[in-house]
């Protein structure tokens, strides 16, 4: 063997034959999670399905079920498929590695916009996130006029007007989230045409039905986006969630002047040790410095809750202040310390108040629904992702109401069809 | 969709579940596991059953459903090797032609079914209005290469080029070495033959297959796949509402797609068969340096040319002699029809093997003499413009939206259209565009011919580099496996 290639040939044959011996090696842990993806990784724990119940089938002598295997786990590709995807998931230094090559994407970007005068520039190659030049914020691009269609927004007015015509004894709310990608300060707004820049927003709000009563957290400028929202995560913080409550607050107390007083909290706590990563940083791998989680003691008085029926407890705020939680990177501490998204959530206080309140929505409403539902006897919390055809006469024939809120960013307050609701 | 199966599985973009040498499964468990096995057996026929084995599992992994249709085509072709071989001194000239024109037919009907029976299906029932309808055949793994393979092993045979092969197993190994099974390049029998059964151990060649391997998987890991994602972003949208940039942009990447996808793919199966004691064929040459179009048919996919060269015009020419008028450009653009046919089962590869030939033929006509007398930065700036024009071809299969694409080209809907550089989030390719462009010239190679280059110590350093390139490259396979939903799913 010649000296000049000894090197290379041995390098190569290294690096070859450790990766599968460290597959061998490796203990196959068979909920292998993965708190950046918010995945299960895929491992080579597939034999159910793989060539050794084949070769079982085979030699039972059952060539009809051996075909069936055959055709269903390899001629269609699936084992094959499933093969891969195992061996990038458990590939040793995955993690490093994929941050080595989103470094060097990084790079090509900074490169290709450093001529441009962009606040903000892509995070990654592949997902729709910009972060600011000066890292103060990750969010998702301004969100395209094409994408939104004033048809389906009429579509929701109607649908209002309906339930509003047929329900004459409950009060109907809706409360905009103005998502950045929304708002017409978004900053990025200049740089990219037909922009939604909040005109459809505007659309709803100057044609829904008087009856409606509507009201929305209205970011002031891009400095108000940053004091409500997670700097890396597209949720409200909680200053955003405060703000909301005191709108709605404000909008339920214009019915119903009845309702107990606004609760007021001024002591903000952060959570030492709890270093948050959100959503957008997650999904574009994005090497984002831990934001600080701030939150609020809610102190609620006493209540039950119930989750899809069953007495629980919601959120995790107790084991926070507990000092106890999740210090993995990118672990979720919003639906941590909140709670997570659950199709049906029911609260239960003994308040003096006599009134139930519906509120339909999404991920958002983990953070508010708590405080809202002290002000109300029942308060049922319902994501609508989970009820893509949502009736509120099959509802209300168990719970009844006396108010419903939408509450949620676009899509789900007014700008999506997907989220009609079923009279 | 059926068309962008065809290209994706000729230019292998989007790889998935099976075996392509850019994935993990290959890199990692059947290269190793088969050079092992191929260098512990015994040289001859040991080595050449352990090679057909290893190309039989490797196709199977990949498209199972059609192993037992490759092994009936290798009996086949051997079983009419052996019929050609019997009757190679008789007399009987036609009776001998026939025997290879059955065998050829037979190779030939192999492609009809397993690549052009939809599409001629397609023109069939165009044709009668709807009547007739034949039902296509998925489309078999590597069948265009497979089949040139098995023809260049019966013509070379009935021509006396190589003695009549009684070795199944070196003939199978021709035909199905896995190296070159699914993407070429295509390797003449004549070339093969020698070689079969009779591969060593070489260290220098094993460190030279290394080599050339991770040079190609970088060029396609980190150059094609990445900008494949711009060439795709491009040609999804609605060209009506994209300007000049974009258009500009997109067809640049997807020039730079093509070439970087199939050379690297190139480079990697040379390399792997170098590794494997075998010699492929060059198949790329640098042919966005080309001077003319005659000149890039000479320096793009170099196997397929010399294949139809050496099998189709030549005898073509000969067969023609007498004719005079028009006779090279009339057979130049025959070939090049059967070019653009042999590309994919669709008219818009008709349209592009057409539109080479047409210029071939012009070329061929005198143009090549006038261009030789301009500068040779014009010379390239004619050839570029050609050739990556002729990519739009190749790239739209719908004959409806050639039209607006090339206005889209051309500046009918600006210079930016409603969809710009930064909403199809293309703009940051730009830089791997221009670094692209560089490595489509002979830059680097120059390095490589200085002669400090080639101290001891510089080797060394040149092979970290090429290592930490392999790592880059496997850190860009992780990566494009990064999937990180909105919301956990465990």
């Amino acid at each position: 063997m010649k000296r000049n290639s000894i090197f290379l040939i041995i390098a190569f044959a290294l690096i070859l034959l450790s990766v599968p011996v460290y597959w061998l090696v490796k203990e196959d842990s068979p909920q292998n999670i993965n708190w950046v993806e918010g995945r299960v990784m895929n491992n080579f724990s597939i034999r159910h399905r793989g060539w050794m119940t084949s070769v079982k089938y085979l030699l039972r002598g059952d060539a009809a079920m051996f075909s069936e295997m055959l055709q269903k786990d390899f001629v269609d590709g699936a084992f094959q498929a499933d093969f891969e995807a195992a061996a990038s998931d458990q590939f040793p230094f995955r993690l490093a590695l994929i941050q080595t090559a989103k470094t060097l994407e990084r790079l090509v970007i900074r490169s290709a916009y450093a001529l441009t005068k962009d606040p903000a520039i892509p995070a990654d190659m592949q997902s729709v996130y910009y972060v600011m030049r000066d890292r103060s914020a990750i969010f998702e691009r301004p969100v395209p006029s094409q994408a939104l269609k004033l048809e389906a927004i009429d579509r929701r007015i109607e649908n209002y007007q309906v339930l509003l015509e047929k329900y004459p004894e409950i009060d109907f709310y809706v409360y905009v989230i103005e998502r950045i990608q929304y708002s017409r300060f978004h900053p990025l707004n200049p740089y990219f045409k037909n922009v939604d820049a909040g005109q459809f927003l505007e659309y709803f709000l100057a044609n829904h039905p008087d009856e409606l009563h509507v009201d929305r957290l209205a970011l002031t400028s891009f400095d108000d986006f940053l004091k409500v929202y997670y700097h890396s995560d597209h949720h409200w913080n909680i200053h955003g969630v405060l703000r909301a409550y005191q709108d709605i607050h404000r909008m339920l107390q214009q019915n119903n002047p009845e309702i107990s007083p606004l609760r007021v909290y001024e002591d903000f706590i952060q959570l030492d040790g709890v270093h948050f990563q959100g959503t957008a940083a997650r999904r574009s791998f994005y090497p984002f410095d831990a934001e600080i989680f701030e939150v609020v003691d809610y102190d609620l008085p006493p209540h039950q809750v119930f989750i899809n029926g069953v007495e629980g407890v919601y959120g995790g705020s107790e084991k926070y202040f507990a000092g106890k939680f999740s210090t993995e990177p990118f672990y979720n501490h919003y639906e941590g310390f909140f709670g997570g998204d659950l199709p049906l959530i029911e609260f239960v206080f003994d308040t003096g108040s006599d009134r139930n309140l519906l509120v339909l929505g999404n991920s958002y409403d983990n953070a508010l629904v708590p405080l809202l539902a002290s002000h109300y006897h029942h308060t049922y919390s319902v994501d609508l992702r989970h009820y893509p055809k949502f009736s509120l006469s099959d509802f209300m024939a168990e719970h009844p109401v006396d108010d419903v809120i939408v509450i949620g960013e676009n899509p789900y307050a007014f700008a999506s069809e997907k989220y009609l609701i079923k009279p | 969709m059926v068309q962008l199966l065809i290209e994706c599985r000729y230019y292998a973009l989007f790889w998935s579940s099976f075996m392509s040498f850019a994935s993990l499964s290959f890199i990692f468990v059947f290269l190793p596991a088969a050079l092992i096995l191929y260098y512990l057996a015994p040289r001859g026929n040991w080595r050449n059953l352990v090679l057909v084995l290893l190309s039989l599992a490797f196709f199977a992994w990949a498209d199972l459903a059609h192993l037992p249709f490759l092994v009936l085509f290798v009996l086949f072709n051997y079983g009419f090797g052996l019929l050609i071989g019997r009757f190679l001194n008789s007399e009987r000239v036609a009776f001998r032609k026939a025997i290879l024109w059955a065998g050829v037919g037979g190779n030939l009907l192999f492609l009809v079914v397993f690549k052009y029976l939809g599409f001629l299906g397609e023109i069939l029932d165009s044709l009668s209005g709807g009547r007739l309808a034949i039902e296509s055949q998925a489309l078999l793994l590597g069948v265009s290469y497979l089949t040139f393979s098995s023809l260049s092993y019966l013509i070379d045979l009935h021509k006396k080029v190589r003695p009549v092969e009684k070795n199944f197993l070196n003939v199978a190994a021709y035909l199905v070495m896995f190296p070159k099974l699914i993407q070429g390049p295509i390797a003449l029998y004549k070339e093969m033959e020698p070689q079969l059964g009779q591969t060593r151990f070489d260290s220098e060649d094993l460190a030279w297959g290394i080599r050339r391997f991770i040079i190609g998987l970088g060029k396609k890991v980190l150059l094609a796949d990445t900008l494949a994602v711009a060439a795709n972003k491009v040609f999804s949208v609605n060209f009506a509402k994209i300007g000049a940039d974009a258009a500009w942009v997109g067809l640049i990447a997807y020039s730079l797609v093509i070439l970087f996808d199939f050379s690297g793919y190139t480079d990697m199966a040379l390399g792997v068969g170098r590794m494997f004691g075998f010699r492929l064929p060059e198949n790329f040459n640098y042919p966005y340096i080309s001077r003319s179009i005659t000149d890039f048919w000479r320096r793009w996919h170099m196997s397929l040319t010399n294949w139809f060269r050496t099998y189709v015009f030549i005898p073509l020419e000969f067969k023609r002699r007498r004719a005079k008028f028009l006779r090279q450009q009339s057979n130049i653009l025959l070939v090049f029809l059967l070019t653009g046919l042999w590309h994919g089962a669709s008219w818009n590869f008709v349209i592009w093997g057409a539109y080479f030939g047409l210029i071939l033929a012009i070329e061929a006509s005198g143009l090549s003499r006038a261009l030789k007398k301009l500068p040779v930065i014009l010379q390239h700036v004619y050839t570029l413009i050609i050739v990556v024009f002729g990519w739009v071809f190749f790239r739209i299969s719908n004959p409806n939206q050639l039209p607006r694409f090339l206005g889209a080209l051309f500046g009918a809907n600006g210079l930016t259209g409603t969809q710009t550089l930064r909403s199809l989030n293309i703009l940051f390719y730009i830089p791997v565009l221009l670094i692209g462009a560089v490595l489509t010239t002979p830059l680097l190679a120059r390095f490589e011919t200085l002669n400090f280059i080639n101290s001891k110590v510089w080797r060394v350093v040149l092979d970290i580099l090429l290592l930490a390139l392999l790592v880059l490259s496997l850190a860009f396979i992780l990566s494009n496996g990064f999937k990180a939903f909105m919301y956990a799913r465990f």
